[in-house]
């Protein structure tokens, strides 16, 4: 993964690019230097048999070629023909030494390939006729046709080998091999070095070209690196290069998201506020009023006022401080098996005396024998809690509520439900969201328990239904617990 | 009754002297852990409402300190961490009871009179409204007059009056009167509740079905 991250797109593309190109060139070098090595060869292997052809012909004009020379009835004494033969190489390596000594520079190609190329002419006797001043005098080769042998300075040398139509002499001539070796060599630096010259102008424009391909991303990267970190406005996913379209989208996306939530939040800071600062305001002037009181009785009553705006905030701030616990992007923390029926008893233990202030009757039943669950203990006795707080404050005095805990098909399902004034169908997923209250409430409260029920809810992958409550008035809020584990 | 507070902050502890001394109480105030360390080797206090986070030094080593020295003395933590976990440490560390910060002082007097008692320091009897219960002698009245209470029924009713207000879970009037371990006839709490509401009077003593039972300080 790390070695993906390293190198951009461009760099990526541009070392593939340049390893297939590199690779198709250099085949294509290799056969055609291949081909050039044959054609050389082949080129050689001719010009080494013409040679001996001529001499021949040289030696023995009754071969058949009526082109070349006439024939004639007589036959030359072909021992003087050689012997002045023999002195015309001298002549002209004569002539050449004196051309380099007077220009003085280095061997020409001429001398070069005299060097080069020897000839032996024998008699059929084998006695030596005829040799160029650089052959030896011993015989190069027994072998008639192409043959090849190393001398004593480990020279190659490729030789043709022929007899005349009376078989009275023997022409061989021979080549050094390095020469046709440096001529492939030429021809293969020709064909290579433009190459080799041209890479770095490949490269060049295959980068060009690829940057001027990736110019849409450029724009884009632009487009978002010079944004405010408010302007969560989406991208323009229409105008993006296909292949980048998906990615724009899911950016898009959490975009989206992201400004659903800061709209949330906003709205959340801007409630907590309001909701923090007016107890506060009220034990202020409760407060205000207490030290002015004329009169006992005004006094305690002040001060009455100022504990409910003491507990209203108490309250406030611990809610606030559940709901920052139960992070939305969290999981669910310390998950045990739980006992739900005895989360139920303690909740109800701990808020009947509330009931039993008020009159109102508070039973609980459990079912025997419930599965454990997965799950917190804590947050599931305050998701609790809160439904048995709400329905005993907003039942009226005398009331009854009910608390459930029994098995279901899918899971244990866990209910409160009460005979006060209910809640309207309309608002029954309204009343989940934070700071939502019911219009005309007199009980303090700050909006918050039903969406900390709900988060806690979904955290443990269930969620709070509303309906309506006992004898078709108040209101029941269930949950069903899903039993993944049975750990009975 | 001296009362040793250990508090940093200046406004809460001022609050908690003002209000335990209007009570009865001998109150000594530190704000330091190390202060309340010296205080506590020179002076003998029936309790001591300890707070967590202390400038000097964490409150639950003033505990330990003072527990492995061998003192026994009820300690009410107070503390701003409200999670299980925060509890079970407390209690680990050899606190008698937690509360929560924003706890409202009538709680918490009523939780440190129970520890008083229970720490036999208090010393006498107590009483719910017309209910009076003497620990030592083992009687208890309803208004001057003596009624007749087997010793489970006086260990149930001794549960009930401590917690007042309260509402005790069949399963924890069990543990006060046979401790965890245990098995006890499922019947027997109910038997001792309907004797004793036979005797206090059913008003007295209610039930909350399917959860336990209260004697209600308010109504008394």
């Amino acid at each position: 993964m790390t070695s993906r991250g390293r190198f951009s797109l461009s760099q990526r593309l541009l070392v593939g690019l340049f390893i297939v190109t590199f690779f198709y060139w250099g085949v294509i070098a290799w056969l055609t230097v291949r081909d050039s090595v044959d054609d050389v060869y082949e080129l050689f292997d001719v010009h080494l048999a013409q040679t001996a052809l001529a001499l021949l012909r040289v030696s023995d004009p009754d071969e058949s070629d009526p082109v070349a020379i006439p024939s004639s009835s007589e036959k030359p004494d072909m021992l003087e023909i050689f012997t002045k033969l023999s002195r015309l190489p001298n002549h002209i390596s004569k002539a050449g030494e004196a051309a380099l000594a007077a220009n003085g520079s280095i061997h020409s190609m001429h001398s070069d390939y005299e060097k080069n190329l020897r000839y032996q002419v024998w008699s059929g006797s084998g006695r030596l006729l005829l040799r160029s001043a650089n052959a030896p005098e011993k015989v190069m080769t027994e072998l008639d046709g192409y043959s090849e042998t190393t001398d004593a300075d480990g020279r190659r040398w490729r030789h043709y080998g022929v007899w005349d139509q009376h078989h009275d002499f023997r022409i061989l001539v021979s080549e050094a091999h390095d020469l046709r070796n440096r001529l492939v060599r030429n021809i293969t630096l020709h064909l290579v070095s433009p190459l080799a010259l041209g890479l770095p102008v490949l490269i060049f424009l295959l980068w060009l070209s690829i940057k001027r391909g990736l110019d849409p991303l450029d724009v884009l990267t632009r487009e978002i690196r010079m944004r405010k970190s408010d302007n969560l406005l989406l991208l323009d996913a229409a105008s993006a290069p296909r292949e980048v379209r998906p990615m724009v989208q899911a950016l898009n996306d959490l975009l989206h998201r992201m400004s659903n939530s800061l709209e949330g939040e906003r709205r959340f800071t801007a409630n907590a506020a309001h909701e923090l600062r007016t107890p506060l305001a009220a034990i202020q002037a409760q407060l205000y009023a207490a030290r002015n009181a004329e009169g006992k009785a005004e006094r305690m009553g002040a001060m009455a006022q100022l504990q409910r705006g003491v507990k209203r905030a108490i309250r406030l701030v611990g809610q606030l401080l559940v709901l920052a616990r139960l992070d939305p992007e969290q999981a669910l923390p310390d998950s045990q098996p739980v006992n739900l029926g005895q989360v139920a008893e303690d909740a109800c233990a701990e808020l009947a005396p509330l009931a039993l202030q008020r009159d109102q009757t508070l039973e609980l039943v459990v079912a025997p024998d419930l599965p454990l669950l997965q799950g917190n203990a804590d947050m599931l006795s305050m998701l609790l809690c809160n439904l048995v707080d709400n329905a005993i404050r907003y039942t009226p005095s005398g009331g009854h509520i009910g608390i459930e805990v029994h098995l279901d098909k899918s899971g244990v399902r866990m209910s409160v439900c009460d005979d006060g004034p209910g809640i309207p169908a309309a608002q029954r997923e309204q009343v989940f969201d934070r700071f939502y209250r019911l219009a005309n409430q007199d009980q303090p409260g700050t909006g918050l328990g039903l969406a900390i029920c709900q988060r806690i809810a979904e955290l443990h992958n269930a969620r709070i239904v509303l309906t309506e409550g006992l004898s078709g008035r108040g209101v029941t809020a269930s949950i069903v617990l899903g039993c993944r584990e049975n750990m009975k | 009754m001296q009362l040793l507070i250990v508090e940093d902050d200046a406004l809460l502890g001022a609050g908690l002297r003002a209000a335990l001394s209007k009570l009865g109480f001998e109150v000594t105030w530190v704000r330091s852990g190390k202060a309340a360390l010296d205080v506590l080797t020179v002076d003998e206090f029936v309790a001591m409402i300890l707070d967590i986070g202390l400038p000097d030094m964490d409150g639950l080593e003033v505990l330990q300190k003072l527990r492995t020295s061998g003192n026994t003395m009820p300690v009410l933590m107070l503390t701003a961490r409200d999670t299980t976990r925060d509890k079970v440490v407390c209690f680990d560390y050899g606190a008698d009871d937690f509360l929560v910060k924003t706890t409202d002082m009538e709680e918490l007097v009523a939780r440190l009179r129970a520890l008083i008692r229970r720490s036999g320091k208090g010393g006498g009897s107590f009483s719910v409204g017309d209910l009076k219960l003497d620990p030592q002698a083992h009687t208890v009245t309803k208004n001057g007059v003596p009624i007749n209470v087997s010793k489970r029924e006086f260990d149930v009713l001794r549960a009930l009056m401590e917690g007042a207000g309260r509402v005790l879970t069949r399963s924890q009037l069990e543990q006060s009167l046979y401790g965890w371990s245990r098995n006890v006839d499922s019947n027997a709490i109910e038997v001792h509740i309907h004797n004793l509401r036979l005797k206090i009077g059913a008003k007295t003593l209610k039930t909350v079905r399917g959860v336990g039972y209260t004697i209600s300080r308010t109504e008394l």
